[in-house]
């Protein structure tokens, strides 16, 4: 393995054993985007690979939190044609198939299983950066042709890529025409956590926790060890999950998030969530197994050697050039991995608990362990006019100069103007304003006192560049009120409260801390909408969908 | 059979009066040299015991953060955060205890929990530990699932604790999350499961006067008529066994439990054969349990037993 230059663009060549295969990677991904232009990073690479229509040659595109790459499998002439003929898509985006595209990502993400890991990003980030992948494509409907080519001269360019190539030599005619421009850093992570560790309410069956780590061999290590240990203790020994994952994701910036998640059968959710709490305790105060830890260390080891041998390592190398990360060889690396101690898992294990962020299954409380509550409201509500809601005596919308609130009894739901990150619009009044903590007010005039009187005030006050205007919706999904008696909030199962970070109780999971307004709506935008205000939701599927991260190296990507 | 009786649980039990001293002058070695050659049962019920002394929680807290390679210091500390709550909240119904109450029982069991996970990540082998862990659970309501779990792990390591197998029997109970049947049916299995003459056949007892407590009138009339045989064949197999043997604590209150609830079972021929077997030794905590006033309920079944 080697490293050279093409067109001025760095890159990793070495033959290996399989088939040739070669990639262009960007640093650009969801964590650059915005949640009004989120989905910006996938269209242009959609619309990048459009030309190669049906190849007979194996080729994709991947859009991750920090990378974009393009690549393909096939003979050097493949490859030369395919990654020269990216990059000149890239100059010359084929704008007539816009439409089209936007369409394809939609039917997409319906397809896609929304992952547990994802309504994690979600609480630990916000609506902005890291946890811009709990949200769908929202910004498709405002992006445009400007606004794509200014994205495409911002990150598809010389200084901001690198390239693998698993051959001895650069395929003859390969040509990077890419434009210059200089590389661009990984955004710094955002925290919706006030503290950490932390801890929120699931709406699914499975326990899942995440925790940012140093990037480093032990914590990779580390993250098998917690594999086994919680896949004894919880599956093999007592039987409580079926499925036990954990994923090693590591960061440009020198962190890394590891999560691990367990399902567990409806009757013993308690006990599945106090095993993991406990199969963490033993790590951090010092019971490693060092049986445990030869064998992660070993498997890991070889998982490389045989990477090596294939040109698997060539991808993360390239990865590694394009965001100013140190090359490593295979020697140094697998050294790094066999110097790794139990002593030092015991300290990732400790670090790794105190960066910590918990979900509970469904109904389950994690006060006991010590964790402090991740934020599911709003500290308070902003100043202004005050709509009753037709619905639910107790409730109410505020519409003031500094945001929006919804308040119910103790439970506030407030997006200020000033940072919220998106808000989609519909033609008959309908707005869902996001605020960059996650926290999202619904406002629906059909639902509140003369608040159809207060959009143009709220659509004044919101950033152009934060708006999001959507198709007319079928009539029969703007929400009507339904007359209820007075309820607690706790119980009201209906169409008006409480939600916050996407958690639905539309659907009767109702989570009571969390409060997003949501008025069920359907129709084709909103129906994605949906999917993502009901993510913990779409997790209840449970088992399946742990594995998603599970396989690949990279988290979340979307393929397309 | 004697009238009167030794109820002072330092003179029945010399290790407790020794180790309630030392706790007393918060002397932690000499704690331990009892800790450290008491029966397993033994020790955790000294640790619960010795949690109801009026020790500093600092100085708890300082046994556990100079002594993290000591299990007993956990336990003890545990159970001290516990005991604590439940002070406050009472034995009280769960409706008669204030919100107020409430509150602070969760706050000291929480921190009773952070203390026990520790201790348990650390200590995984300790049965006292792990005993503590089954209370704390059912005071926050963990559920049935995690306690049973924590019950399945103390099991591995010592499958006739008696003390934890008496706090697993209260979970089972409708008044926390069970049924009757799973009550009853691990009470039998755990007697049947240690040997003749060991107390596990308390369970079998507790079973049934637990169950008979939520009747009333000619429900309980008839509950009480129809588990009686059941009852006496625990007694038989454990406390009346040949093999029982008398004369220490664990016995004491094996003994202490039949009899008294033979006594509310209105079977006065066990009940005294029950104090043939306890002489002059007699350990109030059951009587407490059972009646207003445990040490006149004992004189009273006592001289109840006796008539003709």
């Amino acid at each position: 393995m080697r490293q050279v230059e093409v067109d001025g663009v760095p890159a990793m060549i070495g033959a290996g054993a399989g088939p040739m295969h070669a990639g262009l990677v960007f640093r650009v991904g969801q964590a650059d985007e915005t949640l009004a232009r989120r989905g910006v990073t996938h269209l242009v690479e959609h619309l990048a690979l459009h030309s190669f229509g049906v190849a007979d040659h194996h080729y994709n595109g991947t859009t991750t939190p920090e990378f974009t790459y393009f690549h393909t499998q096939g003979t050097a002439e493949e490859i030369a044609v395919f990654l020269t003929g990216v990059c000149a898509s890239l100059r010359d985006l084929p704008m007539h198939r816009l439409e089209v595209e936007k369409e394809l990502l939609r039917t997409e993400y319906g397809g896609r299983q929304s992952g547990l890991a994802d309504s994690m990003a979600l609480w630990r980030y916000g609506a902005r950066d890291f946890g811009l992948t709990a949200y769908p494509e929202f910004g498709l409907p405002a992006i445009g042709p400007e606004e794509l080519r200014a994205w495409v001269a911002t990150y598809f360019t010389r200084g901001n890529a690198a390239l693998w190539i698993a051959a001895d030599e650069i395929p003859p005619g390969l040509r990077l025409d890419l434009p210059d421009g200089p590389r661009r850093p990984v955004p710094r992570p955002s925290s919706a956590l006030p503290r950490t560790p932390a801890w929120f309410r699931g709406s699914a069956g499975s326990v899942v926790w995440d925790a940012v780590v140093p990037r480093a061999a032990a914590s990779g290590v580390f993250t098998g060890v917690l594999e086994r240990a919680l896949m004894r203790s919880l599956r093999q020994e007592q039987g409580l999950s079926y499925s036990v994952n954990t994923d090693y994701d590591p960061r440009t910036d020198g962190s890394a998030l590891i999560t691990a998640a367990a399902d567990a059968l409806p009757e013993k959710r308690g006990a599945v969530l106090g095993g993991f709490v406990d199969g963490l305790a033993a790590l951090r105060y010092g019971r490693v197994d060092e049986k445990d830890v030869a064998t992660v260390i070993g498997h890991r080891c070889d998982e490389l050697t045989q990477a090596e041998e294939r040109g698997g390592r060539l991808p993360g190398q390239a990865l590694n050039l394009v965001s100013g990360r140190p090359i490593e060889t295979l020697d140094e690396i697998v050294a790094g991995i066999r110097a790794v101690t139990p002593d030092a898992l015991t300290e990732v294990a400790a670090e790794a608990w105190s960066t910590g962020l918990l979900m509970t299954p469904a109904g389950r409380s994690a006060d006991w362990t010590g964790l402090a509550p991740a934020p599911t409201g709003s500290h308070a509500a902003v100043q202004g006019h005050t709509h009753r809601s037709l619905e639910t005596p107790a409730a109410r919308l505020i519409v003031g100069e500094e945001g929006v609130s919804v308040v119910e009894d103790t439970d506030v739901a407030t997006v200020r103007f000033d940072t919220i990150a998106a808000m989609l619009a519909w033609p008959d009044g309908g707005r869902l304003l996001i605020g960059a903590d996650g926290i999202s007010v619904r406002v629906e005039p059909t639902l509140y006192a003369g608040s159809a009187a207060a959009i143009p005030a709220i659509d004044a006050r919101v950033h152009p560049a934060a708006r999001v205007y959507q198709r007319p919706r079928d009539p029969q999904s703007i929400p009507v009120p339904e007359k209820r008696a007075a309820t607690p909030a706790t119980s009201s199962p209906g169409r008006i409260i409480a939600l916050v970070l996407g958690i639905p109780a539309a659907l009767g999971l109702l989570i009571l801390d969390l409060i997003v307004v949501v008025a069920v709506a359907s129709g084709e935008e909103t129906a994605i909408l949906i999917v993502l205000l009901l993510i913990c939701l779409g997790a209840t599927a449970g088992a399946g969908f742990l594995v998603r991260w599970g396989v690949q190296g990279l988290r979340g990507p979307r393929t397309g | 059979m004697p009238l009167t009786f030794e109820t002072d649980k330092a003179a029945l039990w010399p290790q407790w009066a020794a180790f309630r001293d030392a706790l007393r002058r918060l002397d932690w070695s000499a704690c331990h040299a009892v800790l450290d050659v008491a029966a397993a049962p033994d020790r955790t019920r000294l640790i619960s015991y010795g949690a109801e002394e009026r020790v500093p929680e600092d100085f708890l807290r300082g046994l556990v953060r100079q002594n993290p390679g000591d299990p007993a210091a956990f336990a003890l500390l545990g159970r001290f955060l516990i005991t604590t709550g439940w002070n406050i909240r009472t034995a009280a119904r769960a409706q008669h205890v204030s919100k107020e109450q409430w509150r602070a029982f969760y706050h000291w069991l929480n921190l009773a929990e952070q203390v026990l996970i520790e201790g348990a990540a650390r200590h995984p082998s300790d049965p006292a530990v792990w005993t503590a862990r089954l209370l704390s659970a059912r005071g926050i309501s963990l559920g049935l699932d995690e306690e049973t779990r924590r019950y399945a792990r103390l099991a591995q390591i010592d499958e006739h604790h008696l003390p934890a197998q008496v706090q697993h029997l209260q979970q089972l109970l409708p008044k926390w999350s069970g049924t009757f049947e799973a009550a009853h049916a691990f009470a039998r299995e755990r007697m049947l499961a240690a040997p003749p003459g060991a107390p596990q056949g308390v369970l079998v007892a507790e079973a049934h006067i637990e169950h008979a407590m939520e009747l009333s009138g000619g429900e309980q009339r008839q509950y009480l008529e129809h588990a009686l045989p059941d009852l006496r064949a625990a007694a038989e197999r454990s406390v009346l066994h040949p093999a029982f043997v008398a004369g220490d604590y664990t016995a004491d209150l094996a003994l202490g439990d039949f009899a008294a609830i033979f006594r509310r079972f209105g079977d006065r021929e066990f009940t005294a054969r029950v104090f043939g077997v306890m002489g002059r030794r007699a350990a109030l905590d059951p009587w407490d349990m059972y009646f207003d006033g445990g040490s006149t309920a004992l004189h009273a079944a006592r001289i109840w037993a006796g008539e003709k």
